[in-house]
C-alpha cells in the first residue's frame, strides 16, 4: 500500500512538472521530472554514502593490517565465542588432507570449525575419520568409543585431539 | 611477486576472454580505440561469466580446476579478439573530450568513484570473512575448489555439511578459487578482491549501456551512486549484491534488445542471463524472468522473429548454464531445501498459507524503508505508468514491470515453500534478496528515464516520440 502511494506521490510529482513547464511534449517532460527525482534521491544518498564508505575502508585498512593471522582467521568465529586457540592449535598438527570427526556438543559452531579447518573433510563417523577432535566435551562424555583413537593431546579440558586407531 | 603478476594475469584473462566474447557479438565491429575502452566493463562481467561458466562444465565433467586449463578456456575464448585485430586494427582516434557542464559534471562522478574504488582496493585486501553464509556457503566452496581443484560430490552429501547448501550454483566460489590460484597461496582476506573488481566492472559496464539510452547527467549519478550504496551488502561477500549487478545489467541488455532488435544486445543479454543463473538459485529464476518478460514484450510489439531469438537465447542460457550443473547435482544426489516440485501443488501452498502474508510484508517493507536505492522501484513503477501512453514504449514499460513483479513474487514464493522457519528467512536474509529488486528498478529508471533526458544523438531522431493515445 506505501509502495502505492509512492507511485502516485511519483506521478503527481510528474504531473506538476508538466503543468508548471507547459510543454505539449507531455512524456518527456513527466518522465524527466521523475527521472531528476531519482538523481536528486540517488546522488545525495550516495554522496553520504561515498564519504562513510571511503573514511571506514580507510579506517578499516590500518586496523586490518595489524590482526594477527588468528585473529583475521578467527573473525568469524566470534559470533559462537569459538575457541580460536584450539582451533590453531589443532590447524598446526592436523595434515590438511586429512579427515577429521568432530565431536562437540554444539550445533551452529560445527559450521564454522569445519570451515576454519578446511580443506580437512569432516566425517559423519568416526571411525571414518583420521582425527578426533573433541571440542568442548570430555573424550569419555563424547559418542566415540574409547577404543576408537590413540594417545589424547589435551590442549585443555574438553579441547583435545586424537589420531583414529588404524 | 606472484601474488601480484597471478592476480593480474588471471584478471587481463577475463578482460581478454570477454573481449572475444564481444567480438564475437559483433559489438567491437569498426570499433576505435575509445570504444574499445568505453566497453571495458562490460568485457570483463562476460569474461568472468564466460571463463568460469566452461570452467564449471569442464569441473562437472571431470576435469579437475587448474591455472594451465583456465588458460585454456581463456585463449579460446579471446580467440576471435585476435581475428578481429588482425582483420581491422581499432583506430587510433582521440576519444570524444568531455563540453559542456553535463559532461564535466559525469566525468567527476565517474572520477569520484574511481577514487574510491582505488582507495578501496588496498583496504578490501585485508579484510577478514566474517559473514555467515560468506564463508559457510560461498568461500567453503572456494577454499575446498582451491585445494582440491574439483567438485565435493560425496563430502557434501555427509551430515556435516548438511547446512551448506550444495545445491546452490558455483559461479562465485569458483571465481573466488581462480581468484586465490592466482594468488598462489589461500587466504582468507582475499574473497573481497574479486568482489571489489566487479563493483567497478559493473559502474563501467552499466555506464556503456546506459549511455545510449539517456544522458550522462543522468546515468553517472544513478549508476556511481547505486553502486556507492551497495559497498555495504557487497563487502559482506555474500552473493546478493553480486547478483543484484548481473540482474541490472541483464535487465538492460534486454531492455536494449526490446528496443532495438540488435541481435548483438541479445548475446550480451544471454551472456549476463548466464551469470545470473550461475550465481544463485533466485538468479535462476531471475534469469527466466527475464527471458519470459522480453520475449512477452516483443510478442506484445509482434516481433515473432525476435520472440523465437530470444526463445533460442534462453535455451542458450540453459543449456550452458543450468542443465550441466542440475544434471551434475541429480547425479550425485544432492539437492536444496526448496521442494520445487510440491511447490505448485494447491494442497501444499493452501498448508502454508500463513507465510505468505508476512513474507510479502516483510519484502515490501524492505521497497518503502531502504533509503534512496528502494526509492529506485516506485520511481521505476511511475515511471513505467508514464511510458505506458506511449505507443512505442509499452513494451518496454510492460517489460520492466513484469520483470521486476515476477521476481518480487518469485522470492516471496521461496519464502512460502521454504521447510525452514519463517521467521528466520525474515530475520536473515530478506533484506539482502529485496537488493536485487532494487537494482532493477536501477534498470528500469535508466532505461524509461531515458525517454525525459535522451543522449544528444538519440535527442533529435526521437524527439517526435510523444504520447500517441
Amino acid at each position: 500500500m506505501t509502495l502505492l502511494l509512492q507511485v502516485i506521490g511519483v506521478l503527481l510529482v510528474a504531473a506538476v512538472a508538466r503543468a508548471v513547464v507547459g510543454s505539449d511534449r507531455r512524456l518527456r517532460v513527466e518522465s524527466g521530472a521523475v527521472t531528476a527525482v531519482a538523481v536528486v534521491l540517488v546522488g545525495f544518498g550516495a554522496l553520504d554514502g561515498a564519504w562513510v564508505t571511503t573514511r571506514s575502508l580507510l579506517t578499516e585498512r590500518s586496523a586490518n593490517a595489524r590482526l594477527s593471522p588468528s585473529e583475521y582467521q578467527g573473525r568469524g568465529g566470534t559470533i559462537f565465542s569459538a575457541r580460536e586457540d584450539f582451533l590453531t592449535f589443532v590447524d598446526s598438527r592436523v595434515p590438511r588432507a586429512a579427515t577429521v570427526h568432530l565431536a562437540c556438543a554444539c550445533s551452529d559452531e560445527r559450521d564454522w570449525i569445519s570451515w576454519r579447518l578446511s580443506p580437512r573433510r569432516f566425517t559423519e563417523r568416526p571411525q571414518d575419520a583420521d582425527w578426533l577432535v573433541f571440542y568442548r566435551v570430555q573424550p569419555q562424555d563424547a559418542d566415540v568409543p574409547a577404543g576408537a583413537y590413540e594417545r589424547l593431546v589435551r590442549f585443555e579440558p574438553g579441547f583435545e585431539l586424537a589420531r583414529v586407531r588404524r | 611477486m606472484r601474488q601480484l603478476a597471478g592476480p593480474l594475469a588471471l584478471h587481463a584473462g577475463f578482460f581478454s576472454a570477454g573481449y572475444g566474447l564481444l567480438a564475437t557479438f559483433g559489438v567491437l565491429r569498426d570499433a576505435t580505440l575509445a570504444r574499445w575502452a568505453a566497453v571495458g566493463g562490460l568485457a570483463y562481467v562476460c569474461g568472468v561469466i564466460g571463463v568460469v561458466s566452461v570452467t564449471i562444465v569442464l569441473l562437472v565433467a571431470g576435469v579437475p580446476l587448474t591455472m594451465e586449463g583456465t588458460g585454456v578456456v581463456i585463449a579460446m575464448l579471446a580467440a576471435p579478439l585476435v581475428v578481429v585485430l588482425l582483420r581491422a586494427r581499432p583506430a587510433l582516434r582521440p576519444p570524444p573530450r568531455p563540453s559542456g557542464a553535463e559532461a564535466w559534471i559525469a566525468v567527476s562522478l565517474v572520477g569520484a568513484f574511481a577514487l574510491v574504488f582505488l582507495f578501496g582496493l588496498p583496504s578490501v585486501g585485508l579484510r577478514p570473512l566474517d559473514g555467515f553464509d560468506a564463508w559457510n556457503l560461498w568461500a567453503r566452496k572456494a577454499n575446498l575448489l582451491f585445494w582440491d581443484g574439483e567438485l565435493p560430490s560425496a563430502l557434501f552429501r555427509g551430515e556435516p555439511y548438511a547446512r551448506v547448501h550444495s545445491d546452490y550454483p558455483y559461479l562465485l566460489p569458483t571465481y573466488e578459487a581462480l581468484h586465490l590460484r592466482s594468488l598462489g597461496r589461500f587466504d582468507p582476506r582475499a574473497f573481497h578482491l574479486p568482489l571489489w573488481l566487479l563493483l567497478g566492472a559493473f559502474v563501467w559496464a552499466a555506464g556503456l549501456l546506459a549511455s545510449r539510452v539517456t544522458r550522462p547527467a543522468v546515468w553517472a549519478p544513478l549508476v556511481t551512486g547505486a553502486a556507492i550504496l551497495s559497498i555495504p551488502g557487497l563487502l559482506t561477500a555474500y552473493a546478493d549484491v553480486p547478483l543484484a549487478y548481473l540482474l541490472a545489467l541483464a535487465a538492460l541488455s534486454a531492455g536494449l534488445w526490446i528496443e532495438r532488435r540488435m541481435p548483438a544486445d541479445l548475446a550480451v543479454a544471454a551472456t549476463l542471463l548466464a551469470g545470473c543463473a550461475a550465481m544463485k538459485n533466485e538468479g535462476l529464476v531471475g534469469a527466466a524472468v527475464i527471458v519470459v518478460a522480453a520475449a512477452g514484450a516483443l510478442a506484445m510489439a509482434r516481433r515473432r522473429r525476435e520472440v523465437l531469438l530470444t526463445g533460442v537465447a534462453g535455451a542458450a542460457v540453459l543449456v550452458v548454464a543450468v542443465i550441466p550443473w542440475r544434471v551434475w547435482l541429480a547425479a550425485n544426489d544432492l539437492h536444496g531445501d526448496l521442494a520445487v516440485g510440491q511447490s505448485v501443488d494447491p494442497a501444499f501452498l493452501a498448508s502454508r498459507l500463513d507465510r505468505l502474508g508476512p513474507s510479502l510484508e516483510a519484502l515490501h517493507g524492505q521497497l518503502i524503508t531502504r533509503g534512496p536505492l528502494a526509492s529506485l522501484v516506485p520511481l521505476a513503477l511511475a515511471l513505467a505508468a508514464l511510458a505506458w501512453r506511449s505507443r512505442r514504449l509499452r513494451p518496454l514499460a510492460g517489460f520492466y514491470v513484469a520483470v521486476g513483479a515476477l521476481y518480487f513474487a518469485s522470492l516471496a514464493w521461496a519464502y512460502w515453500i521454504s521447510p525452514l522457519p519463517l521467521q528466520f528467512h525474515l530475520e536473515t536474509s530478506v533484506a539482502r534478496i529485496a537488493v536485487g529488486v532494487m537494482f532493477l528498478g536501477l534498470a528500469a529508471v535508466l532505461h524509461l528515464g531515458g525517454t525525459g533526458f535522451l543522449p544528444p544523438a538519440a535527442a533529435d531522431g526521437q524527439a517526435g516520440d510523444e504520447v500517441t493515445s
